[in-house]
């Protein structure tokens, strides 16, 4: 998502807690009827809304694979098989 | 085709084969299924973070299988259990094999992705294919 300055503002909170997100920011943030926003409540009592972007999940699947450092397969392979065995029936 | 991986081709996917991430990536595109049995992800989620990886690492890892419909994790029930004693006993091989095993063939999977002597009597009754890399 793209960078844009600092903004606060106030909203009012209508029946069944319904609140309206500021025209400015929809139109800078893209929001959409239907869109999905994830509401984080912070311990300090602080309330996020972020807008969900998709992930592929392959890519995020690819992303933790890059991110993993170097295994000794072989030698933990032979760790696993161990343990399997010390629990033959 | 409709693969099951076992914890072996865990680990090697998180060295980063180039088999494994092939097969990975090929779930986007291509009729290719991986099937990761309940027992694997716990054992695998253990052993990784025994060898350092970071729990953010391993969690991206699993939420992108919860996410994806093609990388599968199969929950352990009661049709998997038995199937998984009947061929621990039968064949004399250990209960988490036997439990990956049945896994693979109770979800319909084609291949066994592992590297495991244990295996051969299932592969010589033509129970499961193996494929290793």
């Amino acid at each position: 998502m793209e960078q844009h300055a600092f903004t606060m503002g106030e909203v009012k909170i209508a029946k069944k807690g319904q609140i309206t997100i500021p025209k400015h920011i929809r139109d800078e943030d893209k929001l959409e009827e239907n869109d999905i926003l994830m509401v984080t409540h912070l311990p300090g009592g602080e309330i996020l809304l972020q807008k969900q972007v998709h992930r592929d999940p392959v890519d995020m699947i690819l992303e933790a694979l890059r991110a993993s450092p170097h295994i000794d397969v072989g030698a933990v392979w032979e760790e696993v098989k161990a343990e399997r065995r010390r629990e033959r029936v | 085709m409709r693969y099951c991986a076992d914890t072996w081709f865990i680990l090697q996917a998180f060295d980063k084969n180039s088999t494994a991430i092939s097969l990975i990536t090929e779930t986007k595109t291509e009729k290719t299924e991986i099937i990761i049995p309940m027992i694997v992800f716990i054992e695998s989620y253990k052993k990784l973070f025994q060898c350092g990886v970071a729990r953010e690492t391993i969690e991206l890892f699993f939420a992108g299988v919860e996410a994806s419909e093609k990388i599968k994790l199969v929950t352990l029930d009661k049709a998997i259990g038995k199937e998984a004693a009947h061929i621990s006993l039968s064949f004399h091989i250990p209960l988490i094999d036997a439990l990956v095993a049945a896994t693979a063939r109770l979800t319909g999977c084609e291949v066994l992705l592992a590297k495991d002597s244990d295996y051969n009597p299932l592969m010589k009754r033509k129970y499961i294919k193996i494929k290793s890399f």
